[in-house]
């Protein structure tokens, strides 16, 4: 048993069991955070079938999340400093790893104007189709593109 | 006993070498220890900036380079360490008008070479590659830490890449600082010296021992202060332990690593910068007295 398995305890057992309810479209994302805690604090160790499975978050929850929040009416709440916009004034990879993707969505959705929300792809290297006009698409597309970047860093080292 | 600081990253051009120089010159003047750099890097820049280009070539004619010492004494039947040093190296003194108490093993061009010759002349005694090259890096940091007895700090600055010399130096270490350009490769760099640093093989492990259990620190190099390069930094510092010191693009440390004959104060060699220098000085002798006291 143990040459296909790997036991898997602390924070690497709290990515796999946050990467695989995130995975469940069923799942709403502050659910997954809520059940991955609640794992992570009462379950010591797991043991895991290999090879492990890389999953991606489900779309439709993402989509679902962003579409909420575009829905809402926009504050324009700049990200500008001194009157001018700054593309670097948050990073989208650390908003996200520190609060997950409804931080990011509601940190994107202070900056109202698309023009904007492109500048920032643009400036912390996020591809976005240009073909997309719709907010709550770009919306999506840079969550979507700061998870891309996230996973080649971590791929880059391992 | 000495303190070892080795200064590594498998990145070249991030800044280990001058920031070794900085670190020798600051624990030499401003926390007035001995201090020993050992040059492990090929390029022997760390050698050319603390003893000029003719200093170098006078070492290398005496024999006194880090290859001779490992090539002399790998099997310990031969040579003292004491041999193969170069003393009151460095463009500095101190606030009393001396040269401080610097020693140098000066770095070689053949220093891969004599590596290459240790590994053939310990597979004479085992086949498994992987026995040989443990057997070779063993060996290497036992002569390492031959040199503690003498001084109070020995700085180890390492080539990039995967050398057992290099090696040895992170297993040898009792603080790793690791410099990085705020750019994307270098952070990527960061993150696989890091496992090599702590014995992990991915990103996961790694993050299972908290920031502060760390046996190393980064240090940024090079900032300009634009927004991206913070960025970079903040993003680094999500899965690293971080000097708040770093050390901005600058004329004033540019210009201190050209070698003079005359010597100057730590102030006037590193001008502007010397609050910079002295800043990230603190933070690696704070960081070094606490891993030692753990």
């Amino acid at each position: 048993m143990a040459k296909n398995t790997r036991p898997l305890s602390g924070a690497a057992q709290r990515k796999f069991f946050r990467d695989l309810l995130r995975s469940d479209a069923g799942v709403a994302p502050d659910a997954a955070e809520r059940l991955t805690e609640i794992c992570s604090t009462e379950i010591a160790s797991i043991r895991v079938r290999l090879p492990l499975v890389v999953r991606k978050a489900a779309k439709p929850a993402v989509a679902a999340a962003v579409k909420a929040v575009a829905a809402k009416p926009v504050a324009d709440a700049p990200v500008a400093a001194s009157g001018t916009f700054d593309p670097h004034g948050f990073s989208l990879i650390v908003t996200f790893r520190k609060g997950g993707k409804d931080a990011l969505i509601a940190k994107l959705d202070e900056v109202s104007d698309v023009d904007k929300l492109r500048e920032i792809a643009k400036a912390q290297h996020v591809s976005l189709d240009s073909g997309l006009t719709d907010r709550a698409e770009i919306l999506a597309a840079l969550v979507e593109g700061t998870e891309r970047r996230i996973a080649h860093r971590q791929a880059a080292a391992s | 006993m000495a303190e070892f600081l080795a200064v590594a990253n498998r990145k070249g051009g991030v800044g280990k070498s001058t920031i070794s120089v900085m670190l020798t010159h600051a624990f030499a003047v401003w926390g007035g220890k001995r201090v020993l750099l050992l040059d492990l890097d090929s390029q022997c820049n760390a050698s050319l900036i603390l003893q000029g280009g003719e200093g170098w070539v006078a070492a290398r004619k005496a024999h006194k380079t880090i290859a001779d010492y490992f090539l002399d004494t790998f099997d310990e039947s031969a040579g003292a360490p004491r041999d193969y040093l170069v003393h009151n190296v460095g463009d500095v003194r101190d606030a009393n008008g001396r040269k401080p108490t610097i020693s140098l093993l000066p770095g070689s061009l053949l220093l891969e070479d004599a590596q290459g010759e240790l590994y053939i002349k310990e597979a004479r005694q085992a086949n498994d590659p992987d026995v040989v090259g443990t057997r070779v890096r063993g060996r290497l940091e036992r002569m390492l830490r031959r040199f503690e007895g003498n001084y109070d700090v020995v700085i180890l600055d390492c080539a990039p890449g995967l050398s057992f010399a290099a090696l040895a130096a992170l297993k040898t270490a009792d603080l790793v600082l690791v410099p990085f350009r705020p750019d994307y490769v270098s952070q990527l760099a960061v993150d696989r010296v890091a496992l090599l640093i702590e014995g992990r093989r991915t990103g996961a492990d790694l993050a299972e021992l908290p920031l502060d259990a760390r046996r190393y620190a980064c240090v940024a190099n090079a900032m300009r202060g634009t927004g991206r390069e913070q960025n970079i930094f903040d993003e680094i510092a999500l899965d690293h332990p971080m000097l708040d010191a770093r050390l901005p693009q600058s004329s004033a440390i540019a210009d201190a690593f050209d070698f003079r004959d005359d010597p100057r104060s730590i102030e006037e060699k590193y001008g502007d910068a010397t609050g910079d220098v002295r800043a990230m000085y603190e933070e690696v002798a704070s960081r070094l007295t606490l891993r030692l006291a753990a």
